[in-house]
């Protein structure tokens, strides 16, 4: 269901209901509204994730900077505190909330590799069709972006340390039409 | 670039590399003072966002527009909106609506003076007969705009802008110009010309109106085809009062839908 994944692929970049939900109806309108001009150019599938991406990145950039460390209305509406029923229920639900938080703290280039690959399971180029970049970068990124998920939940500081360093790499923008080629764009701010 | 192979690391941890990028990787990993300790921290991140369970999509994110679009079937639940359907089917006007809209959402002034006829639970009736029950309370205009993506967009905004506006200013509803008048030969030729546009609206979108609620029809074009900009309130939710308004374009020949915009209040 193309519903089911969009909607994941959301909630996982932008760690709250309502910008998923947001997200999620952007995603489905914008490519109802350019079904028109598609017509087979690539997968559709690989077209309504990159669909999806874009419309996420535009939700992060209209909701400014601020990294998301607390999640809003998710599941876990409920005060810390200890938890009374079923350990392994507790602990696994604990332990997603906690990976969705360190999600956020992931500069988005890196997470969108990270949810698209390691959570939704799809393949280097398959990636690299969706945002727009050759397959090195998605490697690049898919890895560098584990480290960096890796250093937060141990509870090191979001850098992933003296061998790369996520905040130099530009940024491409994935908003690419399908009969065109795929365009960069500068990111505001670091 | 740099000397860390980045690219292998990453195949490195996913286990698809051949034999002899793999001996690569494991030469540098025997003389990198970083690289080792990073494809650890790395394995343990792949896992952690692995087991991720999948999030469950909440009703109602995605409106019967999509459904229509992608031939599923059409969505089984609908959010409870009497109040909304009330307004839709004549019993209070677009104008009380959006008074006890601002009464929900804590606005100025909770008094709308038409008072809430909520619990309606009426049947869902088709394309067609919604239509005729909304034409009276739609307000409608005929336009030579050519819209664009754009003009829909901005069109969005204004409306937006102006609900908004008329709910703070005095606290109450709105100067709304619906036509709820007795039959006349004028009035009749606006509620047919109406009733037209909102069965085209509501069939090329397949919006339920009791999920989003119609405040306004356009007669226009758009890129030169002539069309119907239907602007409707639609909220997050069951039973929450609208927060944004959307606007639907579809073609006036055919129905098809053509664009859309939409705009938070």
């Amino acid at each position: 269901r193309h519903e089911r994944r969009v909607y994941n692929l959301a909630f996982r970049m932008l760690g709250r209901e309502e910008d998923a939900r947001d997200a999620t109806q952007d995603a489905f309108l914008s490519a109802l509204r350019k079904l028109q001009t598609f017509r087979g150019q690539a997968a559709f599938t690989t077209w309504m994730h990159r669909v999806t991406v874009n419309a996420c990145y535009d939700i992060l950039r209209r909701r400014g900077r601020e990294p998301v460390v607390s999640i809003d209305r998710t599941d876990d509406d409920r005060p810390p505190g200890p938890e009374p029923s079923s350990p392994d229920h507790g602990d696994a639900a604990a332990a997603a909330v906690d990976v969705q938080r360190a999600l956020l703290l992931v500069p988005q280039d890196f997470r969108a590799v990270l949810i698209l690959h390691d959570a939704q399971d799809l393949g280097y180029e398959r990636i690299g069709e969706i945002l727009g970049v050759p397959v090195g970068t998605v490697k690049s990124r898919l890895h560098r972006g584990r480290i960096a998920l890796g250093r937060i939940l141990r509870g090191e500081p979001p850098g992933p340390g003296p061998s790369s360093d996520p905040t130099t790499e530009p940024t491409s923008d994935p908003r690419t039409e399908p009969t065109s080629e795929p365009r960069t764009e500068p990111r505001a701010g670091p | 670039m740099n000397e860390h192979p980045y690219e292998l690391l990453a195949e490195y941890v996913d286990g698809t590399l051949s034999e002899e990028e793999r001996s690569t990787v494991e030469a540098h990993l025997g003389t990198c003072p970083t690289c080792p300790e990073e494809v650890e921290v790395a394995r343990s991140a792949r896992d952690a966002v692995a087991s991720l369970p999948e999030v469950e999509v909440p009703v109602g994110v995605t409106s019967r527009v999509v459904r229509t679009a992608s031939r599923e079937r059409p969505w089984a639940m609908r959010a409870a909106r009497p109040l909304a359907y009330a307004a839709a089917a004549g019993v209070i006007g677009v104008a009380a609506f959006l008074g006890i809209r601002a009464a929900i959402s804590g606005g100025a002034g909770g008094d709308s003076g038409a008072g809430s006829q909520p619990g309606t639970t009426a049947t869902r009736a088709a394309g067609e007969a919604e239509a005729a029950e909304l034409a009276p309370v739609v307000p409608y205009e005929e336009s030579d705009q050519d819209f664009d993506d754009g003009g829909v967009q901005e069109l969005a905004g204004n409306l937006a802008l102006q609900y908004t506006s008329n709910l703070d200013a005095a606290g109450g509803p709105p100067e709304e110009e619906t036509d709820q008048a007795p039959a006349e030969d004028g009035a009749a030729a606006l509620r047919v010309a109406t009733e037209e546009a909102l069965t085209c609206l509501l069939a090329g979108t397949g919006v339920d109106p009791e999920v989003e609620v119609p405040v306004r029809v356009i007669a226009a074009r758009f890129r030169g085809t002539p069309a119907y900009l239907g602007a409707f309130l639609a909220g997050p939710g069951a039973g929450q009062p609208p927060d944004r308004v959307i606007i639907y374009v579809v073609s006036r020949e055919a129905c098809e839908f053509l664009s859309f915009a939409r705009q938070l209040l």
